[in-house]
């Protein structure tokens, strides 16, 4: 997100980039992803083995969502940004 | 449809009618058209009007109102409509052509009459986002939920929402393939060259007799099926009658959800499909030209059984590879 205007926004990702407060993925189950599409994509997305994805997929559909990932507020924002792209409903969120 | 399958070269390939082929068309173009819809007034833009328009404290992006685009754009931050809109400020405008990208690569790469449908791993991510976004659609307008099977049945079947749980159901079976065929071609990289494959079907008696009696039950439509065998062993062994859906006494065609079943139970199993047999009911047991082109398992041996004689039944064996018809000798021991 580097094309944001520097009066709008340094200040705020000074406040909150606390290194012990990472941001995190969040995705959040719908009826429509195919549970097989949603392993696929966290496969391939995240580079997870098999395992992880499918447990991350389970994750969301028996809890109603799931943390996917987790580091710095750009990281996740682009994050967001491809799982969009997939049709996957992912959020952004700061760890609390 | 013969749904996507690895393909020997690292891509996947699948077979769509003409009809099919319209289907697809007419269901993703409105996506680009909506991915592009309030952009209209400004058609072709400069990179330094782009430039502009980034710093421009212009009306930003808000949260859709429509329900179908709230779901292709959504919100990035839950309960931030500030930090979600400035998200929405600079990404939706790339979501938006990527979305459109997506839907262009299947319209370009979706053969017009139908036809063999070949993509490289890439093009095979792009049809499944574009698919996807078309269910997603799909999924709001007809308010899908996770029981959607139960949804349908419970329709009134003159009900003119059937034919679009339907469609749904399709697109599903579609990018089911997809996905299947992807993780697949990673998880084993198919041998390369028709090489290394076996001049010849060996089956066992046993199963040779049960396609010829498929084949004359079914009579005079055509009659298929598949037999599955553990994975590299080029082993016939399970029996697997299937429905023809175009029921014609000229022309075999899988039943898509069937397909799907019977092929995520040999994925499951370890096993692929070693043969795959229909018949003719007219004409001798040598592929036709259709049959060639759906033809999408080079590894697979492919059976031809004629009743057009009362008493005696032909039974051969062919590889088909890229349009390339083999025939090959059957040992039935």
């Amino acid at each position: 997100m580097s094309v944001a205007p520097a009066e709008v926004d340094l200040p705020r990702i000074e406040d909150e980039s606390v290194p012990d407060k990472p941001w995190v993925t969040i995705v959040w189950n719908d009826p429509v992803n195919l549970m097989s599409y949603v392993t696929y994509v966290f496969e391939h997305v995240f580079g997870y083995p098999r395992p992880k994805a499918e447990k991350l997929m389970l994750d969301v559909h028996h809890k109603g969502k799931a943390v996917v990932a987790s580091g710095t507020r750009e990281a996740m924002e682009r994050n967001v940004e491809v799982l969009h792209g997939y049709g996957l409903w992912a959020t952004v969120r700061q760890d609390t | 449809m013969e749904l996507f399958r690895p393909g020997r070269d690292g891509g996947v390939s699948a077979w769509v009618s003409a009809g099919e082929a319209a289907l697809l068309r007419s269901l993703v173009t409105p996506v680009i058209d909506m991915m592009g819809g309030d952009r209209k007034d400004q058609p072709q833009r400069s990179v330094v009007d782009e430039l502009e328009a980034l710093f421009k404290e212009g009306p930003a992006p808000q949260t859709p109102t429509d329900p179908v685009l709230a779901r292709l754009l959504p919100d990035a931050y839950q309960d931030d409509p500030d930090k979600a809109d400035e998200f929405r400020r600079y990404t939706e405008e790339s979501l938006r052509e990527a979305k459109k990208y997506f839907a262009q690569t299947l319209l370009d790469t979706l053969p017009e009459n139908g036809g063999r449908v070949k993509l490289t791993g890439d093009q095979a991510r792009d049809w499944m986002r574009a698919i996807n976004d078309v269910r997603l659609a799909f999924g709001v307008r007809l308010e899908v939920t996770e029981e959607f099977e139960e949804q349908l049945s419970a329709l009134d079947p003159e009900d003119p929402k059937v034919a679009a749980f339907e469609v749904y159901g399709w697109l599903g079976a579609v990018q089911e393939s997809l996905v299947r065929a992807l993780a697949r071609l990673r998880a084993k990289p198919r041998p390369a060259g028709r090489g290394s494959l076996p001049v010849m079907l060996r089956i066992s008696r046993d199963l040779h007799d049960k396609i010829i009696a498929h084949a004359r039950q079914d009579h005079p439509d055509e009659a298929c099926g598949v037999i599955a065998g553990p994975l590299g062993t080029d082993r016939p062994e399970r029996f697997i009658p299937m429905e023809n859906a175009a029921r014609s006494p000229t022309f075999y065609e899988f039943d898509s959800t069937e397909q799907l079943r019977v092929w995520r139970e040999m994925d499951d199993r370890d096993e692929e499909p070693v043969v795959i047999y229909h018949s003719h009911t007219m004409t001798e047991a040598y592929p036709s030209r259709t049959d060639v082109s759906y033809a999408n398992e080079p590894g697979a041996h492919y059976v031809l059984v004629s009743t057009r004689e009362p008493d005696s039944a032909e039974f051969r064996s062919y590889r088909i590879e890229d349009g390339e018809v083999t025939e090959e000798a059957v040992e039935v021991a």
